[in-house]
């Protein structure tokens, strides 16, 4: 009877289940530890991806590809630590062409292979607040870069872009309110890059570069950085909905909070990523 | 709503009378007497003819229905007998009986033996041979009850000091309530419904009510499992989890004990069946949620999370024996604090039940309740954190009490 009933069960055909997924659609969910300074905490995070392609109507050959991030929120929270980060949007837009060319005006024209894509960053009212740094509090209203990406990927998959960016940031100290501006002087980098299956991601961000405060140019620019590196696997799906351990390390110069702080953190987290769905 | 509900379980009286259809005259048949009592099917067709008078059945007229593979014709009479013979009442519940093509009881007699039998009876229903009609088969959870108990009370002393431990005896318990339970047609999910459910301790110095306005909670059985993982370490694997988690929902809670009264404002719990009959009215499960709870003397809303373990169990097929339990606990938090009272007090209950249909009057079914309680609380303001034991046993008479879902042809007085 038991065998019988086990070789019922073995012969059943599986339900059929997710095994691969798009990280770069869904609703994020984050929830981990990392260690900011030598200080430990627990972070949170949300945020949702969008994602897509389609080819240029005007240019033949030619395609954009885009992917989205909106509503991020992130929190922390540990011994003498309360910090919240939201953004309402991060994204980019790169136009990959099949048999990229330079064309110069020249008689006659001369056209170069160009072995580059183009793009754009952008990332709109990022608002950052820490209880520790007192009343300060800064907001990066907008941050925009033109992208170069030496890889070409005809996939959404993979990108690697860097380029030169533009940026406005309110940063109030407690007690005054600065302007800082970036005119092209910062470099931004965008990196990302998923396996086939969408089970590895790799991801990078950051800028570096300095900007100025209009209210003080004689003092000269400030020298800025921050980037973050992550990398996650997918460990396991519930109802099809991906959850990740996610490795991740990010550092600031003179760019951390209202107090434009140095930092460096690491640590990781469990996110679940929901409808990311292929 | 009452009303309309009073109406509709008082509505059980008898069906309407299907129209007797035109009946077809005799040709000379001889109707047999079977050695043991044949049953007309309710769920066959019936064909209303006129047969040759008997001194049973002077009229003549039967309930006919043939199995053309044995050739045999089951003839019932269409009228109630009284001492072996017909008279005048109607059979009730019967099934629509139509009138026998033009000449086709004549084939009938050629080649189909005529054979005496009972009239159809409803599933759940039994017919004795007489054709009067009774229930045998009841769903104790649709319907409108009420009863009473007595109920004595037990508050045993400190541990080491029973000489504490005091009694109450003169203690009854009134009962009233409204179960509906609707189910899919499949019956892969049921949802059960409880209207104005509530009992009040009467005597002794105490009074307690427990009332609830309305309770809605719900089953299901599902087709696929609603919670999977799947592993990505290695060749990616499913893993199924059959979880049966389903939604339990309170409103308008009212408890009253001595002069403290508490509102239960609406709670709202996730449920999970640990365990559920095929047929899903009987349980064994988990819930856990948050209410919110007024307390009527300072007029402050706390948060109450609660949790209980709590089971309903048909014993048998007929719907006679019920048991039933729970175990549940509830915390205050953000309450108003009274002087008198510890903070974020809470409340520990546990009852087991069980009821058994002693018989039915009019078939609306009569009830032995007996339930053993116990309570242990510490809301209350300048009372002293204690246990108290109760142990209930009443009657309870319920209306509307239809055959269950599951019910199915009655042949033998209590047999299916």
């Amino acid at each position: 009877m038991l065998f019988a009933v086990i070789a019922a069960l073995l012969a059943q055909e599986p339900p059929p289940f997710e095994t691969t997924f798009d990280p770069g659609r869904g609703l994020e969910l984050r929830a981990g530890g990392s260690a900011l300074g030598l200080a430990p905490g627990a972070d949170f995070g949300l945020s949702l991806r969008l994602r897509g392609d389609r080819d240029s109507r005007s240019k033949a050959g030619t395609s954009w590809l885009h992917a989205h991030r909106l509503v991020m929120a992130d929190a922390r929270a540990g011994p003498g630590q309360r910090q919240l980060s939201l953004a309402a949007y991060e994204g980019i837009a790169r136009r990959h062409v099949d048999d990229g060319s330079l064309l110069l005006p020249t008689s006659p024209p001369l056209r170069l292979p160009f072995p580059l894509d183009l793009g754009l960053y952008a990332r709109i009212a990022r608002y950052e607040r820490r209880v520790e740094d007192g009343l300060g509090w800064s907001l990066e209203t907008a941050r925009v870069a033109m992208l170069f990406d030496p890889l070409r990927s005809g996939s959404g998959r993979f990108h690697l872009g860097f380029g030169p960016s533009l940026a406005h940031v309110l940063r109030h100290d407690g007690a005054v309110l600065h302007n800082e501006l970036t005119p092209l002087t910062a470099l931004q980098l965008f990196v990302s890059l998923e396996s086939d299956d969408g089970l590895w991601v790799f991801r990078s961000a950051g800028q570096a570069g300095f900007t100025f405060d209009p209210a003080a140019l004689q003092t000269g620019g400030t020298f800025r950085a921050r980037g973050e590196v992550t990398l996650e696997r997918v460990l396991l799906a519930v109802n099809d909905h991906p959850v990740s351990l996610q490795l991740r390390a990010s550092g600031a110069f003179r760019d951390a909070g209202a107090l434009s702080a140095n930092e460096w953190s690491a640590g990781g987290a469990l996110k679940v990523q929901l409808f990311a769905h292929r | 709503m009452l009303p309309t509900l009073l109406a509709l379980a008082l509505s059980q009286a008898p069906d309407p009378e299907p129209p007797a259809g035109p009946v077809t005259s005799a040709p000379v048949i001889t109707i047999e007497t079977a050695d043991e009592v044949q049953h007309l099917r309710y769920d066959q067709e019936v064909y209303c003819a006129q047969l040759p008078p008997t001194a049973a059945v002077p009229s003549g007229r039967y309930r006919v229905q043939c199995d053309d593979a044995a050739h045999v014709c089951l003839v019932a009479p269409n009228k109630v007998l009284r001492d072996g013979v017909e008279t005048e009442e109607e059979l009730q519940r019967l099934t629509y009986c139509g009138a026998l093509p033009e000449g086709r009881l004549e084939a009938l007699a050629a080649t189909h033996r005529f054979v005496e039998a009972v009239a159809e009876a409803p599933d759940g229903w039994y017919r004795d041979d007489a054709g009067r009609i009774v229930q045998v088969n009841f769903d104790l959870h649709r319907r409108v009850y009420f009863g009473g108990a007595w109920a004595p009370l037990f508050r045993p002393g400190g541990a080491s000091d029973l000489s504490r431990a005091s009694g109450l005896l003169g203690r009854g318990r009134a009962d009233f309530g409204i179960e509906l339970e609707l189910a899919e047609a499949d019956v892969r999910a049921v949802y059960r419904l409880h209207i104005l459910e509530g009992s009040a301790w009467l005597g002794g110095d105490e009074l307690r009510l427990m009332a609830t306005a309305i309770r809605f909670d719900w089953s299901a059985s599902r087709l696929s499992p609603p919670l999977w993982v799947t592993t990505f370490i290695g060749k990616p694997r499913r893993f199924d989890l059959d979880l049966n988690l389903h939604g339990w929902f309170e409103t308008l809670r009212l408890e009253l004990i001595s002069d403290k009264g508490f509102l239960t404002l609406a709670s709202a719990n996730a449920s999970l069946d640990l365990w559920h009959s095929k047929d899903l009215q009987s349980y064994l499960r988990v819930r856990v949620g948050p209410a919110a709870e007024l307390d009527v003397q300072t007029k402050s809303v706390a948060l109450r999370p609660e949790g209980a373990v709590e089971g309903d169990f048909t014993l048998d097929a007929d719907g006679f024996h019920h048991l039933t339990g729970a175990v549940s606990f509830e915390k205050l938090f953000f309450e108003q604090p009274i002087d008198g009272r510890r903070g974020n007090p809470q409340r520990f209950r546990a009852r087991l039940g069980y009821e058994l249909i002693l018989l039915a009057i009019n078939d609306y079914p009569l009830t032995l309740v007996v339930d053993a309680r116990a309570l242990w609380r510490d809301d209350l303001p300048n009372v002293r954190p204690q246990w108290d034991f109760g142990l209930d046993a009443g009657l309870r008479f319920s209306f509307w009490a239809p055959q269950r879902r599951t019910a199915v042809p009655v042949l033998r007085r209590g047999r299916g």
